[in-house]
């Protein structure tokens, strides 16, 4: 019982929580990566615009909720941008914030 | 009773269409995202030990007539059958919510209508259809419709898998960096309390005393065992490898199921996002319909209450009433505005941790001749039996501060 007790406190012990800037950077980085996917797929004509707005608000919550920094304003104002662009039913800038979203992205690796 | 063939056959569609639901849609999502196929081995080492148990479940049906809640109120007194059953009870809330939860999410991918919205509807059209339906119809249409899920495997196969590193992932664990571990593990505990369910095992084996299953049915039940959670495990895996090959070359984390619902576009393109919400919706309210089913049976029996799903409603009232009280409680949470990946990792990771008490009683019912008579367990059952215990026992104490450390995510 003793050295059952050990290992699960060894396997706990184990896990050690990430530094708050790396979240922060891999959320900032997690949801570029999804909007230039969404982004993407909806300027090819594989998302309805419901959707991308959907995805863009999603993106919003969350990095109002953990992110912050200069990074994570970008990255924001990005996502509102693409919201307005569904809400416009506008494919092209999609497809520009597509692109942006990517180099974020590359950026935040 | 249903001819062998007949019985195997809706077992392997049972397994393909029921086994995939929220729980194991989102886990294996967020595992493939995170750790590539460094999570496959949770999914088979689950499946090991469902597999093992959803037969033992049948053949305590099959041979001695009684449910595992029936069997151990009658082997063990009601005091003993009485606090696991308050345990699963909480957490089977929890999950149901969470699976109302997916069908409304996969209702609002399709319509972009806010998930909140459809929480009554969807409770009412899931409490109506166990009020007015037979066990064989529902269990049927949900499962026939769940075939939809065969997409996953479509889209992983149209992504080309690594199958040597798959192959590998199959069998070991893949140690993330320290600063990881914790959200690896905790993952790890979500995918096998999403695969060892213990309402599968409560709801397998009252269906088999309502189908009247005798001994002549063991051949029929190892197979479906066997054959139904293989090809179910095969669908998790599926989502696992899509979401490996979608997510994780991009560094997506899942925190959102608007990121999940992404997993089939690259493959299907425009089908994908239908496919994905229909699957979602059907899979949900599937597992819905058998958590609901399976804890009204194993609260009416461990109380003795009349129970049966293909009685009338007015036969056997508190075990309607149950479903009905649980359907409804169980929305709260959504109506509250509670995220639901983040109620269904958590539940997940709560369905672990009452694993021990679940799966305590089967090494003694299934070794027990006033049950079984010489359908024993033999010893490699045993052992996996006991080891599944021991596994769940190490989780039920980590599963907790793992939630802390990485969970949450």
């Amino acid at each position: 019982m003793r050295r059952c007790l050990a290992l699960c406190l060894l396997l706990v012990a184990c896990g050690a929580k990430e530094p708050q800037s790396e979240r922060v950077r891999k959320t900032i980085a997690s949801w570029d990566g999804a909007l230039a996917l969404t982004a993407s797929s909806w300027a090819k004509g594989d998302l309805p615009k419901h959707f991308v707005k959907d995805a863009a608000e999603a993106a919003t919550e969350e990095l109002s909720k953990q992110a912050y920094g200069h990074a994570a304003a970008r990255a924001l104002a990005l996502a509102d941008e693409l919201k307005k662009a569904a809400e416009n039913d506008d494919k092209s800038a999609g497809a520009r914030l597509a692109a942006t979203f990517e180099q974020e992205a590359k950026k935040q690796q | 009773m249903k001819s062998s063939f007949l019985q195997i056959a809706l077992g392997i569609i049972t397994g393909i269409g029921g086994f995939l639901e929220v729980g194991s849609l989102a886990t294996a999502a967020q595992a493939g995202a995170s750790y590539r196929y460094g999570l496959v081995w949770a999914i088979v080492l689950g499946t090991v030990c469902l597999i093992f148990l959803i037969e033992m479940s049948g053949r305590l049906a099959a041979v001695s007539k009684h449910t595992i809640a029936d069997a151990v109120r009658e082997r063990f007194g009601f005091n003993f059958a009485v606090w696991p059953r308050g345990a699963e009870i909480i957490v089977n809330l929890l999950v149901l919510g969470a699976e109302i939860g997916g069908v409304c999410l996969g209702l609002k991918v399709l319509t972009g209508i806010e998930a909140r919205w459809f929480a009554v509807p969807v409770a009412l059209i899931l409490w109506f259809a166990l009020w007015v339906g037979t066990l064989d119809i529902i269990e049927n249409s949900t499962s026939i419709l769940g075939l939809l899920t065969i997409a996953f495997l479509v889209a992983a196969l149209k992504m080309h898998p690594d199958w040597l590193p798959l192959a590998r992932g199959s069998v070991f664990p893949v140690f993330p960096p320290r600063s990881e571990s914790g959200n690896y593990w905790f993952t790890a505990v979500s995918i096998l309390g999403a695969t060892i369910s213990p309402y599968m095992f409560y709801f397998y084996s009252s269906g088999a005393v309502e189908d009247g299953w005798d001994v002549k049915d063991l051949p029929a039940n190892r197979v479906t065992a066997v054959i139904g959670m293989s090809f179910g495990a095969l669908m998790s895996i599926a989502v696992l490898v899509s979401s490996a090959h979608v997510f994780n070359p991009r560094n997506i984390d899942i925190s959102r199921y608007e990121q999940i619902a992404l997993v089939l576009t690259p493959a299907l393109h425009k089908w994908g996002l239908p496919i994905f919400g229909i699957s979602l919706a059907v899979c949900c309210f599937g597992a819905g319909v058998e958590i609901a089913l399976a804890t009204a049976y194993s609260i009416a029996q461990t109380f003795g209450w009349n129970w049966g799903e293909d009685e009338k409603p007015a036969k056997r009232a508190r075990f309607s009433l149950t479903y009905t009280v649980m359907i409804f409680l169980s929305i709260v949470p959504i109506l509250l505005g509670v995220d639901p990946l983040k109620q269904t990792m958590f539940s997940m990771a709560l369905t672990a941790v009452v694993l021990p008490l679940a799966i305590l009683p089967f090494l003694l019912l299934l070794n027990d001749e006033g049950f079984v008579g010489t359908h024993r367990n033999g010893p490699i059952g045993n052992i996996v039996v006991a080891f599944t215990i021991f596994m769940a026992a190490i989780i039920a104490i980590v599963a907790i501060p793992l939630e802390i450390i990485g969970g949450g995510s």
